[in-house]
């Protein structure tokens, strides 16, 4: 049983850890919840479905067909992420901070809205992916287990990888710190919002995706237990910090399929969230968190 | 109107309604060390940030090689080669030093050239090799000094605005500070320098402006200032 609750709690972990990174990065950049995050990583599983039933028979269920239906995922969420930016949060850069948590709030239905009368009310399946079970001991893990955990830790990687070498990834925790100076660098802190929403929601829609085919069916309002396990993740691991939300998504896929087998599982969720509320009492800043003072 | 490589015209610039500057014109030109001095809350830091583009005019113009650059985003007039080195260093504490430098380079795409600027700015500033790999956080005041000066210069700025470098250090870094920016000065950039300390950039100005509630009250070479009874009385602290 252990082995197999550590097989489930690194799959969900993995999804957790996905989204997370979108509510840290955001709020890093802007010190601003993303509310609306956790429906990019709902439709993101409906674009991936449509994407999936739009590829010509011959390519679907191919390697090609599936690395289309990825990109086409991660484009879109992307790009719906940035268009939620410009829409509801930049106009409201010199408004007190609560304003553009609200307009999250309202993007978050408006979005889940659509898609319930435009698409679907019902939940819809997604096609079967044939797996293979493979045994370890007395577990069992899916081809579809070991897919989503190597292609989430593969992604993060890329991520680390990007905003601790490259030119751009500097340039974006410069922002983070401050808009004003990292302008006087001459860079445009407005491009670098835009490439965090970008990101941050087109590892949502991946994560979305990922999570419709692990489930089997997608809903217009599967983001928000997710969501909000995923920004617990964010808070766990330190708000604001990359790697925090890695670990912290791990961290909670783990509490919460261990607690589901080991204690209860109906409760699973009363268990995952007592954890968070220590961490707040005890670590506020989280895991990873901390405040590097300035010196003057 | 001659060839200045700055100059300001006549700007205002508000506070919500509060004005900060009331009609200030200055100019900077080629290899110039222009001083702007004057006392706490006179519109020192708000001109600078005028200039940089953080803070938009509601009047007059700025020009820069004869072009209007006020109303530009401030990461553009940063890409012109206008380079603020602000007040209280303002480093990016949780990245490395040399990351601070590289982020100083932004603009610059040539990577050779990036990387013989990095080479030459630990010349100038040896401790910043040391310490390329420590978040620049951690250093001490002096030392981030010198990082901040060494991450304006890798922009390759014609102008630099520098704010209140002295502010914070020990008399010795004072010393060496003032004497860095007269080294980077005698290589060909133009500095348009804000202190408190006006003895000391007095010293080193061949001119200077003194701001008094937002507006010039007087301008003339730094040497004739240095021994005007007025100045030494109110920014000099020497008894008459």
């Amino acid at each position: 049983m252990f082995i197999q609750q550590l097989i489930n709690g690194l799959t969900l972990g993995s999804i957790y850890a996905l989204i997370a990174l979108g509510y840290t990065m955001v709020y890093g950049v802007l010190l601003m919840i993303n509310f609306a995050h956790s429906e990019i990583f709902m439709i993101g599983a409906y674009i991936g479905l449509w994407a999936l039933t739009a590829i010509p028979a011959f390519a679907s269920f191919t390697i090609t067909g599936f690395i289309i239906t990825f990109l086409v995922v991660l484009l879109f969420s992307g790009l719906l992420a940035v268009s939620v930016e410009k829409l509801a949060y930049k106009p409201l850069r010199q408004a007190p901070r609560l304003s553009p948590l609200i307009s999250a709030i309202g993007v978050s239905i408006v979005l889940q809205n659509l898609i319930m009368l435009f698409v679907s009310n019902q939940s819809m399946p997604l096609p079967e992916f044939k797996t293979t079970r493979y045994q370890i001991f007395s577990a069992e893990v899916d081809t579809l287990q070991i897919f989503i955990f190597c292609f989430s830790i593969a992604l993060m990687l890329l991520l680390n990888l990007f905003i601790s070498k490259t030119k751009f990834g500097k340039a974006m925790r410069a922002t983070a710190h401050s808009h004003s100076v990292s302008q006087l660098m001459g860079i445009n802190s407005s491009s670098m919002i835009a490439m965090v929403f970008f990101i941050g929601g087109a590892l949502g829609g991946i994560a979305g995706m990922l999570n419709g085919m692990y489930y089997g069916s997608i809903k217009y309002n599967m983001g928000f237990f997710p969501g909000i396990k995923a920004f617990t993740a964010a808070v766990l691991g330190g708000i604001g910090n990359v790697k925090g939300a890695m670990l912290g998504g791990f961290l909670l896929g783990l509490i919460e399929t261990f607690s589901a087998g080991y204690i209860s599982s109906q409760n699973k969720d009363v268990i995952t969230f007592c954890v968070l509320i220590l961490m707040l009492v005890f670590k506020p800043t989280g895991i990873l968190g901390e405040n590097v003072t300035e010196k003057v | 109107m001659g060839n200045y490589l700055l100059e300001i015209r006549d700007i205002y610039t508000y506070y919500d309604k509060i004005a900060a500057l009331k009609g200030v014109s200055l100019n900077l030109q080629k290899g110039e060390i222009v001083a702007i001095i004057g006392a706490n809350g006179a519109g020192k830091t708000t001109l600078i940030n005028t200039i940089s583009g953080l803070i938009h005019p509601a009047q007059g113009r700025i020009l820069f090689e004869n072009n209007v650059i006020s109303g530009m985003p401030a990461y553009k007039i940063a890409r012109k080669g206008i380079v603020q080195i602000p007040e209280g260093r303002k480093l990016f504490p949780k990245l490395t030093v040399l990351e601070n430098m590289e982020l100083g380079a932004f603009s610059q795409n040539n990577k050779k050239e990036i990387n013989e600027n990095i080479e030459k700015m630990y010349a100038l500033f040896p401790i910043l090799k040391q310490r390329s790999k420590q978040y620049a956080g951690t250093m001490s005041g002096g030392e981030q000094q010198m990082l901040a000066l060494a991450r304006g210069l890798m922009a390759k700025p014609k102008v630099l605005l520098i704010d209140e470098p002295s502010m914070g250090l020990a008399p010795v870094l004072v010393e060496k500070t003032f004497q860095i920016i007269k080294e980077i000065n005698a290589q060909g950039i133009a500095i348009l320098l804000v202190e408190q300390n006006a003895k000391k950039s007095l010293e080193i100005a061949s001119r200077a402006y003194v701001i008094e509630t937002g507006k010039i009250i007087m301008t003339d070479n730094a040497h004739k200032l240095l021994e005007n009874d007025i100045i030494k009385k109110a920014y000099l602290g020497e008894m008459l």
